[in-house]
Order: structure tokens, then sequence, then C-alpha cells
């Protein structure tokens, strides 16, 4: 029965970097604009435009891993995760999969049972997509405002045991990222997580993930 | 466009060396919005002028004397050999893995152009077939009606390289071999100035006389493949004509960053060319 499984999960976090253009691009790296006001070919995925990194998307990182205590690699890389998707105009999305920017580092949080400190496994960057939206008349609009956007993907190692450390530790994250300036962490405007959850008993894994505004 | 985000270049047609050498000079150099330009500056001029010690000139043998070369290709190639042992040292080289290259070719470059052509997805762009009706009719039909059969193929072959359980078989495998070929080339480059080998195994073949045999057609590369791989510079020389009159061009390649060497050997290889 349930009481024979405990939860062992973990928590990807993607926030919105603040910097004043996106990771790609010159466009604004902003919030409420009118629709597809601020793009360019480079993040509306043109033909022939390419992308050029933002040294300050860097930077953002480097503060966030060094707050974590992660090892920062002197060399990392950058993958396409390709899938068709109306928001996503190139097809794939920017990412980091083999080599991410940081490992490492951990968080301290205070839950009910106790403080502890939540291991971290891996921080990487990549691009936000655009927003789906779909209408009354059931047709579907995309705003691409918000492709391009620089994210940086921070995973946790699956070690809470109960819902309220998971809630303890994505306070802790957003705090801390509020703090050192690297995400202004409002939900409404930025990432939450998508959840990695597995459940345990003895030597038998389930394993699904899920995501949660 | 993209094609093959790792081999894509702009190759310019030009009447001369010290033509091409002017575009490159345009061309070429550290561009901000360009993340894979270089900050290495571009040579000068003077570094275009014949050098002043005889060139060593690596003859490519497994090219040069290559199965599927044509008659008329393998004589122009033998005349140019001929031509340049008098004045310049000739030195053997060897690729030995230079017979992968199109293999390598066709996975590393089909798998780039899947990825660099999915944007075209009846999304944006212009053309959605009139008939979709959801989703996912939008993208099979918009794609399926608005590719030709060749770029079609190519997608194909692309994505079933990089799919689960393929992709370490075929992608992972043919970026190692790419990185072989390419030692290769740099240690052969460590004995010589330049590498020679005719550029394509024969004259132009009619528009519509290979296209149903894409492999035939594909093997036309065999010889220019290699330069792209790894990433050297090369130029193709118009040499002579066959006996119908089309055109038998022989390559160069050089060192990397080397390009004014490799023009002044292309200079050096027009003055040495017979006169029509």
């Amino acid at each position: 029965m349930m009481s024979a499984y405990e939860i062992v999960a973990g928590l990807e976090i993607h926030a919105q970097i603040v910097t004043r253009t996106k990771a790609f691009c010159r466009c604004p790296n902003q919030y409420g604009a009118a629709p597809n006001t601020l793009v360019c070919p480079v993040c509306l995925g043109m033909p022939g435009a390419l992308p050029i990194l933002n040294r300050e998307v860097v930077a953002q990182a480097a503060r966030l891993a060094r707050a974590l205590g992660a090892t920062i690699h002197n060399q990392s890389r950058f993958d396409r995760k390709n899938y068709f998707y109306p928001d996503l105009p190139k097809g794939y999305q920017i990412s980091q999969f083999y080599q991410p920017f940081a490992t490492g580092g951990r968080l301290r949080i205070d839950a009910n049972a106790g403080e502890r400190y939540i291991s971290i496994t891996r921080a990487h960057l990549e691009e936000d997509a655009g927003k789906s939206m779909h209408l009354p008349d059931g047709s579907t609009v995309v705003d691409m405002n918000r492709c391009g956007v620089p994210l940086i993907e921070i995973v946790s190692e699956p070690e809470f045991r109960s819902p309220d450390e998971a809630g303890a530790y994505l306070s802790a994250m957003r705090e801390l990222l509020r703090f050192i300036g690297v995400c202004d962490g409002n939900m409404e405007e930025g990432h939450c997580a998508a959840t990695r959850m597995s459940l345990c008993a003895g030597a038998v894994r389930l394993s699904s993930a899920s995501a949660l505004r | 466009m993209a094609f093959g985000s790792s081999l894509d270049q702009i190759s310019p047609f030009a009447h001369s060396c010290s033509d091409l050498y002017e575009i490159l000079r345009i061309a070429g150099g550290f561009d901000e919005r360009d993340a894979t330009s270089s900050i290495i500056p571009l040579p000068d001029p003077a570094s275009l002028d014949y050098p002043d010690r005889p060139l060593r000139v690596g003859l490519l043998r497994n090219f040069l004397e290559h199965d599927a070369l044509d008659d008329a290709v393998s004589l122009a190639a033998q005349g140019a050999i001929r031509l340049c042992a008098s004045g310049q040292i000739l030195v053997d080289i060897e690729l030995p893995s230079a017979k992968y290259s199109i293999p390598v070719y066709y996975i590393v470059a089909t798998a780039e152009a899947s990825s660099n052509l999915a944007r075209f997805d009846g999304v944006r762009y212009g053309f959605r077939h009139p008939e979709a009706t959801d989703l996912a009719a939008v993208y099979d039909m918009s794609r399926g009606a608005g590719f030709g059969p060749e770029v079609r193929r190519r997608i194909m072959m692309g994505t079933y390289v990089l799919s689960s359980g393929y992709y370490d078989a075929y992608y992972n495998t043919a970026l190692k071999v790419r990185h072989v070929i390419a030692d290769e080339i740099a240690m052969a480059m460590k004995d010589v100035d330049v590498i020679l080998a005719p550029t394509t195994p024969s004259t132009a073949f009619k528009i519509g006389e290979k296209v149903d045999d894409p492999v035939a057609m594909y093997l036309s590369d065999v010889f220019t493949v290699p330069a792209n791989l790894a990433g050297v510079p090369a130029v193709s020389i118009p040499w002579s004509t066959d006996a119908a009159g089309l055109p038998i061009g022989l390559q160069l390649m050089g060192r990397h960053y080397a390009e004014a060497q490799l023009l002044s050997a292309g200079i050096l290889l027009e003055k040495l060319r017979p006169q029509a």
C-alpha cells in the first residue's frame, strides 16, 4: 500500500535570467510588451540568422553557480533540443545537454523536519520559447516576445522526502535568485518547476515527471 | 539558409586566385555578429607573392590514382604533377581515412540539415497545406508537399541518424571519424605547404543524368569533402578541358588560416597551366 512507498523527489527549476537583452540577440528581455514587438530575425529563427551568446547571461549564470557552491566548467557546450511546436520558431531549443555550465553545489533549506542541505546535480543555460494563446473561437495565436529569453535550469538531486521539503527548497531558491539579482522570481511572469518524482519501495523504482507553474 | 552548419561556408567563384584573395579581404575577418568568425587578422597583400623557395606539394596518391577517375581527369592530373616536378618539391602523402569521407559527410550533413530545416513547418513562411485540419497535419502535409524529393531524402536520413538508439552508432561515430580525417590532414600538412588532388572524378554530367541514382551523384563529392570535413581552406583551379570541351579542375588544400599561402600556390599553378 502507499505506506510501503517513500517519496524520493527532485526538482528542476527554470528561472528567467535578468539581463538587458535576450540570450542570443539584442532584443530587450522584458515582460509585458505588445505581442511580437520584442523580436528580430535571430529570435524569430529566420533563415540565415545566427545566435550570438550574450555575455551577461554567462556572468549571471556564474553568479548563481558561485552562490550554490557549484563547479563552473571551463568548457561547456550548447546542444539543440529538436521538436516541433508553433511557439518554437527554429524547430529546436538551444540548450545544454552533454556539457552543462556548472555541476554540483547545494542549497540550505529550512523544512518542518529541520535544516537540511539539498544537493544540486547541475545548472545549465537555455533559451525560452514563445507563448501560445488559445482563443475562444478555437484558433491559436503565438507571441514570440519570450523566444530567446535566457533561462537557467537548476536540477536538484532526488533528495526530497516530502512535499514540504520541496516547497522549502523552492522558496529558498527563489530567495537566493532574487537576492543575487539573477532572477526576479515573479511567478506570474516567470517559470516554476518541473518535478521529477520517484516512488521507492525497496529496490523498485517508478519514475514520472509533471510540471507545475 | 543553413544546410549543414559545421560545413556551410561562403564559396566564391572568380576568374583567378588573386581575385579570390580580394574577396577574402572583403568578406573575411572578425564580425561581432558572427560567432563563428575569427579574430585572427587577415593576410596582407605582400604575403601573396610567389614564395622564394620551392613549394612542397603533397601528392594525394589515393585521389590522384583513384579508380573512379575519368581518363581525361587522370591525364590532366598527371600533366600537372609533371609540371610541378620541375621547380617544386613533390611529396607523396596518404590520407588513409579519406575513404570514409563520403559516409561521414552524409551522416553529419544530413543530421545538421534535418535540424536546420525544421523551421520550415507550415506555421510560417507562406506555404501551409490547404487541406491540413490539425497541427500534426499542418506539419506533415506542408512539409511533405513543400519540400522536393532530394530535400525530403536528406531530412529523413538526418533524422534517422540522430534518433534515439541510432545516435551513437551513426552520428557520434561519424563525428569521431571526422576528427580522424582532420587529424590525418593536419599531420600531412606538417610536411607540405599544399596538397594537390583532382577536384571531381569526372567532368560535368548532364542535368538530370544522375537524378535516379543519388548515391552516384553523392560520389562526385569524394575529393572535395575531406577539406570540408577538416575545415581547411581549399581552392579549385580550372586546368584544362576534355575532348568535349568540358572543364577539368584541380584542387589545392592548405593549412588552417593559411589562405594566403594556398592562393599563392594557386597563382603558381595558374602560371604552369597549359595555354589553351
